[in-house]
């Protein structure tokens, strides 16, 4: 105990269990110590609440909290503050998905075993200037299964991209040219098409299914 | 006079995207997205239908001929 406006180790060791809840939380500012030198903020306002909990769930608590030299309701309140904490982070992290960008090899193990083992390295604040997320069961899992499918209308986009023209259409039907050849497409753009149905329409558009999921 | 004809039309199951769709090799046609094989069979038909009754564009026009051809 190093602050002149903290306790000494006598003093704590004389406090009953909620003398040192109350002593905590008008010190601390959750799971997290302050930085060394950083200001102490204001002690926070404290409401009582009253919990019902199972019996063997406080043990484990309480023998928890002993193994990190925590009061119990202290400690109690650190896991309870890191667990919204986390998912919070795990909320935010579908508002905002992430890109993948895989390799020609990478895309080739795709089409091969219909899924691509995908390491996630979390990168620090510093790197991102966003909040590094705590590894823990809200985190997302570190094997992501890739969706091969892709709606109609992406992949007669894709065709158009590889130089297909759109020379007839009516309702959800379309016939394509390119040169001399004619394709007729008949998908709604909402219809899914997976991996069987993207290979037999790469190929009536001449190409391969990688080089159309490449356009997609 | 109606013209008949036999085409061959594979439909199949995309287990991945799971639904029925079809595919004309004769005819070059794709499509399909449907719940059910009855609905990408019905589809296929629709689809066959407009292929065939599509004219060939004004620049491509004087190259074709219409034939009526009875078979059997």
């Amino acid at each position: 105990m190093t602050d002149e406006t903290d306790l000494t180790d006598e003093q704590l060791a004389r406090m009953s269990g909620d003398e040192l809840d109350a002593w905590f939380d008008a010190r601390s500012v959750g799971p997290w110590e302050p930085n060394e030198g950083a200001e102490r903020p204001a002690a926070r306002t404290m409401t009582s609440i009253t919990v019902r909990m199972p019996a063997d769930l406080l043990v484990e608590l309480r023998a928890a909290a002993a193994r990190h030299r925590q009061p119990y309701q202290r400690y109690m309140k650190d896991l309870l503050m890191l667990a919204l904490r986390q998912v919070q982070a795990a909320d935010r992290l579908h508002a905002a998905p992430a890109q993948l960008r895989i390799t020609p090899d990478q895309l080739r193990e795709l089409n091969r075993n219909g899924e691509l083992e995908v390491h996630i390295r979390l990168a620090s604040r510093q790197a991102t200037g966003r909040e590094a997320l705590p590894l823990s069961a809200f985190c997302p899992p570190g094997r992501v299964r890739i969706e091969r499918m892709a709606k109609a209308r992406r992949v007669r986009r894709a065709v158009e991209r590889a130089g297909w023209t759109l020379v007839r259409t009516r309702g959800s039907h379309r016939i394509y040219r390119r040169g001399t050849a004619l394709v007729p497409f008949a998908y709604h753009d909402a219809a899914d098409l997976g991996g069987p149905a993207m290979a037999i329409v790469a190929r009536e558009f001449g190409m391969t299914v990688d080089e159309l999921r490449r356009l997609l | 006079m109606a013209a008949h004809a036999r085409i061959p039309v594979r439909i199949y199951y995309d287990d991945e995207a799971r639904n029925w769709h079809f595919h004309v090799p004769e005819l070059h046609i794709v499509g399909g997205g449907q719940a059910t094989r009855d609905a990408a069979r019905e589809a296929a038909a629709e689809a066959i239908a407009f292929a065939l009754e599509a004219e060939p564009e004004d620049d491509h026009r004087d190259e074709f001929e219409y034939l009526s051809v009875a078979v059997g």
